[in-house]
C-alpha cells in the first residue's frame, strides 16, 4: 500500500509540476568576493564601499535553443541581498542552449495599475507619485561619496519614452547541467558610477538610463567546476 | 481501495478549489456612463464595481484609520459638499498641520482620466491612493501600517471578504476598494446637463446663453465638454511661486517641452471649488477669469499657443462667463448621500 501511495505521490507531482525541477542560481559578489550585507569592501585604490541595500527585478526569463525562442516565464522575481532564498529561480526546461532575463520591469505592467507578489508596491520597489517600478535598487556608504553621510542611493526605474530603463541580460549555456550558475558581480557598476559627481539618482530621465545601461554587465555565467 | 479514497480527496480539493476562485457573493453594480460621453478609460474588467467593494471604499475613504496618527482621511481634503476638493485651502495640510505644496484637486469623473495629480504622475487610478497614505505631508503612514490597523480592526476584515472573498487584507484589495468608491464620484447633472438633454422647462438665461459663447470661443478648447477638460497638460502662464518652485509635468516627465505645464483641471461644479489653480492663488472665481482676460503675459515662454490673444472681456462679458460657469454646478452631486460620511 505505501508503494501504491508513493507513486500515487509522484504522479500527483509529476502532474503539477511537469518534468524535473532546474534551478538559476545568482551568486552576488562584489569585485570577485562574496558580496554582503554592510560588509566594508576595500579597493586597490583604498577607496571603500558598503552595501546596506541590493533589490532589482528580474523578468522575461526565457529559454532558446537554435536560436528560437522555446519558452518564456512569465514571472516576475525580486532579488533582494537580505533574502538568500530570492537568489534562486526554479524553473523547467531540458534542452536549451541560452537564456535571456529582463532587469526589471516592461512597460505595460508598469501601467497595470495595483498588482501583487512580487509587485506589490509594499515592497519598496514602487514610485507612488511618479507611478512606476524601480527595477534596480542599490544604496549604501562610500569613501567616494560627496554627501555628508557617505552614503549613495540609486533607485533605478522609469518606463516612459525617451527614457526606458529595461535591460536585457543574454547568456550563452555550454553546458546542460541541471543548475544554471549565474554570478551577480556589483563591481562594473560601481566603477561605472562617478560616486563623486553623483551619489543618487532617485528618479526616471537620463541619469538613470545611462546608469541601467551598466547592469547587464553585471551578470555573467559561472564555469561549472564539475 | 485506497487508491479510489485518495482519488477522491484529490477530487474534493480540486473542487473546492474551483469553488473558491469562483465564489461571487458580491452585487455587482453597472457604471452608467452618460448620455452622449465618451467611453470612460478606467479598466472596469480588473475590478468590477461591487456594492461590496463600493461600500468598503466609501468606509476607508472617510476613515482616518490610514493616516499615521489616525487623523486625516481621504475626506479631510476632499470634502463631498464642496467637489471632493479643500475648500478655503491654497494648498492641503495633512497631519500635524504639515503643508503640501500643492491645491487638492477634485474628485469628479475620474473614470474618463487616464493620469493623476497636477503633474499627471499617476498612471492609473488604482495606484493613486497610495499616494496620501505614504506622503509625510500627507498621512505619513507606510502601507504595512495601515494593513497591519485594518486587519486587527473589527470590522474590516469581514468586509474586505464580503468585498474580494478573502478576510486578508493586502495593497491591492485596499486600492481596489478605494478605487470603486472614487470611480463611482460621477457629476453629469447640472443645470448645464440638464439644457443639453432638454429637460422640460430647463433653459439658459440670456446671460448664461451669452457666457455660452464666450465659453465656447475661449475656454472650450482646453475645458471641453462634457468633462469640461481634454484631461490634457498646458501652461497657462502663471508665474512660478518662488516658494514652492513648482515646475509642473517636468518633474515627471524631465522633458524641457513639459516645463511649467499642469493637468487642465475640470470646471464641473468649479462655483465651489475654490481656491483656484494648481497652487490654489486665486481664491475667487472672478480672480481667476481677470487673470485669464487681463492677466496672461504673452511673452511667457511656456505660455499655451492657445492663450496667445489676450481676451481683454468687458465688465459684462465677465459676469456673462461667470453665469455660464454657475450652470456647471451640479447639487445632486454635491449633496447625493451615496458619496456621504457612511452612517
Amino acid at each position: 500500500m505505501k508503494i501504491l501511495l508513493l507513486i500515487v505521490t509522484l504522479l500527483f507531482q509529476f502532474f503539477v509540476f511537469g518534468q524535473e525541477n532546474r534551478r538559476l542560481q545568482l551568486t552576488p559578489l562584489f569585485n570577485g568576493s562574496p558580496l554582503e550585507l554592510d560588509k566594508n569592501y576595500i579597493l586597490e585604490d583604498s577607496s571603500w564601499y558598503k552595501f546596506s541595500t541590493c533589490r532589482f527585478y528580474l523578468s522575461n526569463l526565457s529559454f532558446f535553443k537554435d536560436g528560437k525562442l522555446k519558452e518564456k516565464v512569465n514571472e516576475f522575481y525580486l532579488f533582494d541581498l537580505e533574502d538568500p532564498s530570492s537568489f534562486s529561480i526554479t524553473f523547467i526546461n531540458e534542452d536549451f542552449d541560452q537564456i535571456s532575463f529582463s532587469i526589471g520591469i516592461d512597460s505595460t505592467t508598469n501601467v497595470s495599475g495595483i498588482l501583487d507578489g512580487t509587485l506589490d508596491p509594499i515592497n519598496g520597489m514602487y514610485w507612488a507619485w511618479n507611478s512606476g517600478y524601480i527595477n534596480f535598487k542599490l544604496e549604501g556608504t562610500s569613501s567616494e561619496s560627496t554627501e555628508k553621510n557617505k552614503s549613495f542611493e540609486f533607485h533605478l526605474g522609469g518606463y516612459l519614452a525617451p527614457y526606458q530603463t529595461i535591460q536585457t541580460v543574454s547568456l550563452p549555456i555550454e553546458k546542460n547541467s541541471n543548475d544554471i550558475l549565474i554570478s551577480f558581480d556589483l563591481y562594473p557598476f560601481i566603477a561605472g558610477v562617478d560616486l563623486k559627481k553623483s551619489s543618487n539618482v532617485m528618479i526616471p530621465g537620463i541619469n538613470a538610463v545611462k546608469l541601467s545601461a551598466l547592469l547587464p554587465s553585471l551578470f555573467t555565467i559561472l564555469k561549472d567546476e564539475n | 481501495m485506497k487508491i479510489r479514497i485518495l482519488f477522491f480527496f484529490f477530487c474534493v480539493i480540486s473542487l473546492g478549489l474551483i469553488s473558491f476562485s469562483l465564489q461571487t457573493n458580491t452585487q455587482l453594480i453597472e457604471f452608467v456612463v452618460p448620455k452622449k460621453w465618451p467611453k470612460p478609460v478606467y479598466n472596469f474588467t480588473k475590478n468590477p464595481l461591487t456594492e461590496e467593494g463600493f461600500q468598503l471604499g466609501r468606509k476607508l475613504f472617510y476613515d482616518p484609520i490610514l493616516s499615521r496618527d489616525s487623523t486625516i482621511a481621504c475626506a479631510s481634503c476632499h470634502l463631498q459638499y464642496t467637489g471632493f476638493t479643500h475648500v478655503d485651502h491654497a494648498v492641503s495640510h495633512g497631519i500635524e498641520g504639515r503643508k503640501g505644496n500643492r491645491n487638492s484637486p477634485v474628485l469628479i469623473n475620474l473614470a474618463w482620466n487616464s493620469n493623476f495629480h497636477w503633474d499627471g504622475g499617476v498612471n492609473n487610478l488604482d495606484v493613486q491612493g497610495i499616494n496620501p497614505i505614504q506622503h509625510p505631508a500627507e498621512m505619513d503612514n507606510s502601507l504595512e501600517e495601515a494593513i497591519r490597523r485594518l486587519s486587527k480592526s473589527e470590522t474590516y476584515p469581514s468586509l474586505f471578504k464580503k468585498a474580494f472573498g478573502s478576510t486578508e487584507i493586502n495593497t491591492a484589495t485596499i486600492m481596489k476598494a478605494l478605487t470603486q468608491y472614487n470611480v463611482s464620484l460621477v457629476s453629469s447633472n447640472s443645470k448645464y446637463d440638464q439644457v443639453f438633454r432638454k429637460e422640460k422647462g430647463i433653459s439658459f438665461t440670456e446671460q448664461e446663453k451669452n457666457g455660452l459663447k464666450i465659453f465656447n470661443t475661449h475656454c472650450a478648447a482646453c475645458h471641453k465638454a462634457p468633462l469640461f477638460t481634454n484631461t490634457f497638460f498646458a501652461s497657462n502662464g502663471l508665474k512660478i511661486d518662488s516658494l514652492l518652485n513648482d515646475v509642473g509635468r517636468y518633474s515627471i516627465t524631465q522633458q524641457p517641452k513639459d516645463s511649467m505645464q499642469f493637468k487642465i483641471p475640470t470646471l464641473r461644479n468649479i462655483e465651489f471649488t475654490f481656491p483656484y489653480m494648481h497652487d490654489g492663488r486665486f481664491r475667487k472665481l472672478k480672480d481667476v477669469i481677470n487673470y485669464y482676460s487681463d492677466g496672461i503675459n504673452v511673452k511667457d515662454k511656456y505660455l499655451s499657443s492657445q492663450l496667445l490673444k489676450p481676451m481683454n472681456f468687458n465688465e459684462m462679458q465677465k459676469k456673462d462667463l461667470l453665469a455660464f460657469l454657475y450652470t456647471l454646478t451640479d447639487k445632486s452631486f454635491l449633496y447625493n448621500k451615496r458619496f456621504s460620511f457612511p452612517k
